[in-house]
């Protein structure tokens, strides 16, 4: 028993001995403590920052004569008669020391609330791992730290029209009125011209300080109350949860961590948006994970970027799951995805900022839960009873030019190449994912083998500025501004329906803008669904008036009257089709958008 | 006739004529024929005595807006080798989320897969009143595979907080009303402990809460009393579905009442006690068929020592006593099960007609030892340490239903953590659960080391890049599939476990 005490009393020693000499790098910048003291052999002596110092001067160290607070003094002084230090001062009663501590943070023991529970607003989870995050209600240190509320949102009126499709009764008008509008402009696909306004509030709450900041967004595409159901997967809620965590500047270097839920987005043609045309021509990465950001400067004017990123799903759909509206139309069969995905590319700095990279993504299942009993003949190309393991592999480059007074122009370009992936989630391509490339793209003989090609420009131009140089203008006066952009995209595939199939669409808007408060706008696309089918291809011409509070204010109206010229063959692709005879040639809209 | 006149006239002059508002002043109220649209679009207040939505108060200056919140956001990948790997068919599989018996309903849960929240509180108030409103989910759209209602909760929580600090000498009186969450058994210090289970009960509900407290020198007294309800019941005909999260017809209008009293000596140490009573006394629960009223009745205690540098210790016992309460609703949770159907689902048994006992105890210890080893020097967390924790919980089990009788459940653990540096820290947990002590080939265990990464000693941030393997018995079967989730003893769990895991909290 005394040899177990004694070992216990050695082992204290000596884990003691280890805290009190381990070196103290430099106190984080975000934290309200100072540096270490130059001694690294003194780490007990740190000095409290100036809040604490008046809170502490009630407690004294016990058997040492109070110091110069500047003085160093060795952590076993307290064993042997010390030298006489240079302002002696008769050390404090005993009985005056208190083992008390506040702000304690994470360290146990110090409990401030007596409380029988713990308040509503504690979050209800566990203690997170490690023990050293002080728990959301523990008093800690203070911080520098700031809040931020930014956010975006659109919604509009919008209605298209044509004669009733089958002969009206006395009690019925021969023109219908549809909302959402019946036209092929379906968001998100290759028919898609964004035409159509939508609605979209994103609202994203940040805190934090220069090194690390958290950030939460609350997202929906269908506003309740103008919903005429309730459409719960239209609701995101909380969509993106995320931080971002700075790494102190290096030496001509910069990195940075991303962690959480958050998409990462590839292939914007336009300066701060996707373009002209939605999707992104190289795609978007969803799900949780982590993104690497790194930066060296080669020169004062050239930059060298560097991103890598994996990204997951928090859960896969289970097994029994309906698929329907309230689910988000999942599908039990499809698999848990992965995809990692490295970037690297370089900025140059200068009158005119040239930005180009390349880019590489992979996205996998090795997921055995999908097996099904039995196969589901209804559903060709594809074998639920033996689901066989898909990727998805792309390779990408864009290339932009911030060309001061000459506009904007961005270019991208994607190669996909997809295997046993019509089951497939997760990187999201021009196509879509897995599962919409293998209906949209390549169809359904292909049991997800195919490949995709696909580029795009854009090139956007402020004929105001043009024309006002050399004098600067920042948007505070009467302006046309020019955009052209195109897109091409072609397949091939084991279906041969699809396999050789091209698609290519480009379009112009020109915009006048007289007034501080009011603009009128005009915007042309043409589209080519189908380089089999010609009669699939459309037209759609646009004009607009604008309205906004100030030349430079963050928010717009827009009315608009679209009117489309069909083949006869045009259809709507997508998730919502549209059957030719079905569609509306006609659609009048009033949208409002505003960001902060 | 004329001076009636011009008396009239001064009495409709003088009744018109009104004094002189600061708000004269105040052109910012847009010409409307109707309500502003962002008016609430509830009842009036009842009373006619506060001020209407949107009127600035008039002590304004006193109130402020506070915005705090937390997350825990995971990608968590489970790792296990594929049986009979086909053409086209890895021999390795991964899956999110891993296939390991952790979940949070049952006793199983260990805490170790770390699981996506997100919370935002905003509030609003001075120093006697401040509104809350709470926003809450256990997920995030843009990292979900599928769209799971239940699981965004949305404006979770909406009440009142009243804080009256000198009610009388000595006195302090405080006082939630609305929707909330009442927690009880917490065997961390500031959190729900490493298994995140209040190990008396959570109760859910729209109600009042109230406490008091009483200090007499180094003693103090604390008084606690509240009751809950719910705003709606499931209408008879609902069909249980994702969408409502499976509610059941046959779960009555339930009603928590609870009350607890403590004694603290010295901020050192507090004995706490409790009671509460839920129960259903709804007609309507019994759809088809009798279904009695049904109640679960809760007695225990605690001992939290606050012990400075010496750490914090929590010890508790609980004794739940359950009658036929299969009606009883979710306004009460039982070691994270949801009402009387979540007993028998996971601890009484579907024989037991919703009638069984637990009684339970648990302990969490925590220590640094850093501030142990240096005081009386001082030390703030604010430099190398090294963190302990133990933990354990232990339920047995009482039940109607022989399959379920008798059964002891025992899980416990210790976490050992290093901080070296104030960006970096690791640290390992182990956990072993006994599902049924009396039958070992059901126990597993598991190790998890875990790298730490923050912006500081003290940071409200963390990243934690985690390991996770386990032990499994011949008969480890706790796992849970489908959806609904429901045991499914054909499953192969997931030996391994690779996490990152943001957290933040503000």
């Amino acid at each position: 028993m005394a040899r177990r005490l004694r070992r216990l009393a050695q082992t204290a020693l000596l884990v003691s001995a280890t805290l009190s000499t381990l070196p103290r790098a430099v106190h984080a910048q975000g934290a309200a403590l100072p540096a270490a003291p130059a001694s690294p052999a003194n780490d007990d002596d740190a000095q409290p920052s100036q809040e604490q110092r008046s809170a502490n001067e009630e407690r004294s160290k016990p058997s040492e004569p109070e110091t110069n607070k500047d003085t160093v003094k060795p952590s076993n002084a307290a064993a042997s008669p010390a030298a006489a230090p240079e302002l002696p001062v008769p050390a404090p009663p005993t009985s005056q020391v208190r083992d008390e501590l506040d702000p304690a943070g994470y360290v146990p023991g110090y409990r401030k609330s007596m409380g029988l529970g713990i308040a509503p607003w504690v979050p209800r989870v566990g203690s997170v791992p490690g023990g050293f995050t002080p728990s959301f209600a523990a008093p800690s240190p203070t911080s520098d730290w700031s809040f931020n509320f930014t956010g975006y949102m659109s919604a509009a009126l919008r209605t298209s029209w044509s004669p009733r499709k089958n002969d009206a009764s006395p009690d019925q008008h021969t023109t219908g009125y549809h909302s959402p509008p019946q036209t092929a402009d379906q968001y998100g696909t290759f028919t898609g011209t964004n035409t159509v306004p939508g609605s979209w509030a994103d609202m994203t709450f940040q805190y934090g300080n220069r090194y690390v900041t958290g950030y939460v967004s609350i997202a929906t595409y269908d506003p309740s109350r103008a919903a005429s159901y309730t459409n719960p997967g239209s609701q995101y809620l909380l969509n993106n949860v995320y931080m971002t965590v700075r790494v102190p500047p290096l030496d001509h270097a910069r990195l940075a961590f991303t962690v959480g839920a958050v998409p990462n987005f590839y292939g914007a043609l336009e300066q701060y948006g996707v373009g002209a045309y939605a999707p992104y021509v190289i795609g978007y990465v969803p799900g949780v994970g982590e993104t690497a950001n790194f930066e060296y400067d080669l020169s004062q004017s050239l930059t060298l970027q560097v991103e890598q990123g994996v990204r997951g799903v928090i859960s896969s759909p289970p097994k029994g799951i309906v698929n329907n509206n309230s689910t988000g139309f999942a599908n039990q069969n499809w698999p848990a995805s992965w995809v990692h995905h490295e970037h690297i590319g370089f900025l140059h700095r200068g009158e005119i900022q040239v930005q180009g990279a390349l880019h590489y993504f992979y996205n996998w299942s090795m997921d055995d839960r999908t097996a099904q009993p039995v196969d589901d003949t209804m559903t060709i190309g594809v074998d639920e009873a033996h689901p066989k393991d898909g990727h998805i592999s792309e390779l990408g480059a864009d290339f932009r030019v911030l060309g001061g007074r000459f506009g904007y122009l961005a270019a991208a370009g994607a190669y996909v190449r997809g295997r046993d992936s019509a089951l497939l989630t997760g990187l999201n391509t021009y196509g879509g994912t897995g599962v919409r490339l293998f209906k949209d793209w390549w169809g359904q003989n292909s049991h997800g083998n195919g490949t995709l090609a696909v580029v795009g420009a854009e090139y956007n131009l402020s004929i105001g500025t043009l024309a006002r140089y050399p004098l600067a203008f920042y948007g505070e006066g009467p302006d046309l501004i020019a955009m052209v952009a195109f897109q091409h995209a072609q397949t091939t595939s084991d279906d041969a329906a699809f396999d050789g199939r091209a698609r290519n669409k480009f379009g112009t808007e020109w915009t006048y803008r007289m007034l501080s408060w009011f603009g009128i706008g005009a915007r042309f696309d043409h589209v080519r669904p189908n380089s089999k089918d010609p009669d699939e291809s459309f037209s759609v011409i646009t004009p607009k008036l604008y309205f906004k509070s100030n030349w430079t204010s963050h928010d717009l109206v827009t009315v608009q009257y679209a009117r489309w010229f069909y083949g006869s063959h045009t259809a709507a692709q997508g998730t919502d089709p549209v059957a030719h005879e079905n569609l509306d040639n006609q659609m009048l809209s009033v949208a409002f958008g505003m960001w902060w | 006739m004329k001076r009636s006149l011009q008396c009239a006239a001064l009495l409709l002059a003088a009744t018109l004529s009104r004094p002189a508002l600061a708000d004269d002043t105040d052109d910012t109220t847009d010409p409307s024929l109707g309500l502003s649209p962002g008016t609430p679009s509830s009842t009036v207040i009842p009373g006619g005595m506060a001020p209407a939505f949107g009127q600035h108060p008039k002590d304004d200056q006193d109130w402020r807006f506070d915005f705090h919140g937390f997350f825990n956001m995971p990608f968590r990948v489970g790792i296990r080798s594929r049986q009979s790997p086909g053409p086209g068919e890895s021999s390795t599989v991964l899956h999110a989320p891993p296939v390991v018996p952790d979940d949070l309903r049952t006793f199983s849960h260990t805490g170790v897969v770390p699981l996506p929240y997100a919370q935002l509180n905003l509030s609003y108030g001075n120093s006697v009143v401040t509104g809350n409103v709470i926003l809450l989910a256990r997920n995030a759209t843009s990292a979900a595979s599928y769209f799971d209602p239940p699981s965004q909760a949305g404006i979770n929580d909406v009440f009142l907080s009243f804080n009256v600090p000198n009610l009388a000498k000595n006195v302090h009186f405080e006082a939630n009303v609305g929707a909330f969450s009442n927690r009880y058994g917490i065997m961390g210090e500031y959190d729900e402990g490493r298994y995140a289970t209040p190990i008396f009960a959570r109760t859910n509900g729209a109600g009042e809460n109230i406490l008091a407290k009483l200090a007499l020198g180094d003693v103090s007294i604390s008084l606690e009393q509240g009751i809950q309800g719910q705003n709606d019941k499931s209408p008879p005909q609902i069909i249980p579905d994702a969408w409502n999260d499976y509610s059941l017809a046959t779960v009555g209008t339930t009603f928590v009442n609870h009350a607890h009293v403590g004694l603290g000596y010295k901020h050192f140490v507090t004995l706490g006690g409790h009671y509460m009573t839920a129960w259903s006394q709804d007609d309507r629960a019994s759809v088809g068929a009798l279904n009695p009223d049904g109640r679960i009745n809760l007695v225990g205690g605690e001992l939290r020592f606050t012990m400075g540098r010496f750490g914090h210790l929590f010890v508790g016992a609980a004794h739940v006593n359950a009658d036929k309460s299969a009606s009883v609703g979710r306004t009460v949770e039982i070691l994270n099960t949801r009402g009387g159907q979540g007993l028998i689902d996971f601890y009484l048994g579907p024989n037991s007609n919703g009638t069984g006992k637990l009684t339970t105890f648990a302990a969490q210890y925590d220590l640094s030892l850093a501030r142990l080893l240096r005081y009386p020097d001082l030390f703030e967390g604010d430099g190398p340490d090294i963190f302990i924790s133990l933990f354990g919980i232990q339920t047995l089990v009482k039940s109607n239903d022989p399959a379920f009788d008798g059964v002891t459940k025992r899980k416990f653990g210790a976490m050992g953590s290093y901080s070296l540096l104030p960006w970096l820290a690791a640290t390992v947990r182990y956990d072993r659960v006994q599902p049924d002590t009396g039958d070992d080939s059901k126990t597993f265990s598991t190790v998890s080391p875990a790298l730490l990464f923050r912006t500081g000693w003290q940071a409200h941030d963390q990243i934690a890049l985690q390991y996770s393997h386990w032990f499994y018995g011949a008969n480890t079967n706790v796992l849970r599939a489908g959806y609904p989730a429901v045991e499914d003893h054909s499953i192969v769990p997931d030996k391994d476990m690779v996490s990152l895991t943001a957290s933040f909290w503000w």
